[in-house]
């Protein structure tokens, strides 16, 4: 048997840390001690049967040997790999091979940010780039927003159907209490917000909070004994196309066209088995390419497809029920948290937000400016 | 052959070709691809035979934002396709920087820059009436509020 074997694991723990603004001098590691303890109590393991640490944050350069320094535990295999927002789908990956494997048993990710608390420019310092960095880009604001004006120069997208994106998260946010945005937003409200970086406005961008949390990992056969019904990993899939905005080949193609179809084809599904998506919607920008290249719509359609409500709570396709990185909670990287929703809506624990019949749901990650981009399917007992 | 780093770095050189107000690329000759940023491999292949050359400088607009910084007025950002098949970050200059358009023809000057800042270089439009390039992205800057700020949402950070 060669690769990775669909439904061969399971999450089995999940939990958010703290969100949103947290007490001062909250350090990263807090959080994601905190949302490690909270995801084993998920599932009723102990710190002690954790044997693998998978983290990524921006504020801690080393965080498998953070983390496993303030736990005092001492993992015999771990991943730190660090590719932005999307890293912790790409650790979920490294995670499955791992435990089919054998190299271990029990794999926690892990993430935390105090960005809120000790702002974006500290929290997230960015590289000079001597070919970027004299021209002032507000990254990574502008680099989406000329992905989206180009897409909007090539297909017809209008600000209008940016401002959906927003107004949709905004309506499933509402729908959950652990959200950061309480109040209703509009499409008019949307469009005239404070200009940012054209074509975006403040409500075109995600939020900046703290947050993190953390998921348990461990074989199909072992997540059968513990607490919750097992969410089983049908398929990942992960690619990179560009590290600076500057380099990336076309501005409306991201590699989540590469990263989706590998998951699918390990999962055995097509775009149409899937209930719910979970898309890293960094900027409204996002969940327009990535139904394109995920293959919900043909090229070019994101924005008609979002428009009249698309998307939103009673639309053609469940997205981002969480209210998103737009509405929920954005804590600087914010893969681990879209996969958190994916996987409540699989276990069906999503209250007035869930999706009905929720079997089979797609979370897909991004990170940098559209650089790296990977997709985990995740399903229930029933799909495998 | 892999080229020495020794005594030249890309990005040197390049900024060289700044300073005399070219703006500089490379060609991998084994297959006359364009390359850039300047590296000391080609990319794809990791051949080692790339050959500087002066670009004309002209280019079109392919895609294009606009920022507004607290306490300053709007600012473009573009990519920018040459001419010679390479794609850049820069911006275009003596234009409102809602008026930058994709598709836009595009001539590059050299920016002096200063103390900190080396030499860099931006564009300005060739196209004499800029209003006749109205692309679907075109925006209308009646509907801009004020500008006033950067940074993303709520947080405070620039």
């Amino acid at each position: 048997m060669s690769g990775l074997q669909r439904g061969s694991i399971a999450v089995v723990g999940a939990a958010e840390s703290d969100l949103g603004q947290v007490a001062p001098n909250t350090s990263p590691v807090d959080l994601m001690a905190q949302g490690t303890m909270r995801a084993l109590d998920d599932c009723g393991l102990k710190l002690s049967d954790v044997d693998a640490l998978f983290v990524a944050a921006t504020q801690v350069r080393m965080g498998p040997m953070a983390l496993a320094e303030y736990l005092r535990i001492k993992p015999k295999y771990f991943d730190g790999t660090q590719i932005g927002g999307s890293s912790f789908m790409s650790h979920l990956a490294h995670a499955h091979a791992a435990i089919q494997f054998g190299l271990c048993e029990v794999a926690v990710i892990a993430y935390g940010s105090t960005q809120r608390s000790v702002s974006r420019a500290a929290a997230s310092p960015r590289e000079y780039n001597p070919y970027e960095s004299p021209y002032r880009p507000i990254l990574p604001i502008s680099a989406y927003a000329m992905a989206a004006a180009r897409h909007m120069h090539q297909y017809g997208t209008t600000r209008e159907h940016l401002a959906e994106v927003a107004v949709a998260a905004r309506k499933w946010a509402l729908l959950n209490p652990q959200a950061w945005e309480k109040e209703p937003l509009t499409i008019a409200q949307a469009l005239n917000a404070r200009m940012v970086s054209y074509p975006f406005t403040v409500r075109d961008c995600c939020l900046v909070v703290d947050g993190g949390g953390a998921i348990v990992l461990t074989s199909a056969a072992r997540a059968k004994s513990l607490r919750k019904k097992p969410v089983y990993v049908l398929g990942v899939g992960e690619a990179l196309s560009h590290a600076n905005i500057s380099s990336m080949p076309d501005f409306t193609v991201t590699a989540a066209a590469e990263s989706g179809p590998r998951a699918f084809k390990m999962a055995g599904l097509k775009p149409a088995d899937v209930n719910m998506l979970s898309l890293y919607d960094a900027f409204t920008i996002n969940p327009i390419l990535f139904l394109e290249d995920l293959g919900f719509c043909p090229k070019g359609e994101g924005g008609r497809f979002v428009a009249n409500g698309g998307i939103a709570p009673g639309g053609k396709l469940a997205v981002n029920t969480s209210g998103g990185g737009l509405s929920y909670c954005h804590p600087g990287m914010y893969g681990l948290l879209v996969m958190i929703e994916a996987i409540r809506q699989v276990r069906g624990e999503c209250g007035e937000r869930q999706v009905k019949g929720c079997e089979v749901a797609l979370a897909h990650g991004n990170g940098g400016v559209l650089s790296s981009q990977c997709t985990v399917l995740f399903g229930s007992r029933a799909t495998l | 052959m892999i080229p020495s780093l020794k005594d030249n770095s890309p990005l040197g050189i390049y900024l060289e070709h700044c300073k005399k107000g070219e703006l500089a690329y490379q060609v991998c000759t084994d297959d006359n691809t364009p390359v850039f940023y300047p590296r000391a491999v080609a990319p794809g292949s990791g051949s080692g035979n790339l050959e500087w050359r002066v670009s004309k400088g002209l280019g079109t607009v392919y895609t294009t934002t606009v920022m507004y910084y607290k306490g300053e007025p709007p600012l473009n950002v573009a990519m920018i396709d040459l001419d010679e098949g390479f794609r850049m970050m820069s911006r275009v200059e003596d234009i409102d920087a809602m008026q930058v358009k994709i598709g836009m023809r595009v001539k590059v000057r050299m920016h002096p820059g200063d103390d900190k800042q080396p030499p860099y270089p931006v564009f300005t439009s060739l196209s004499p009436d800029s209003s006749a390039l109205t692309g679907r992205g075109a925006a209308d800057v009646s509907l801009l509020p004020p500008g006033e700020g950067s940074g993303m949402r709520e947080g405070g950070a620039k």
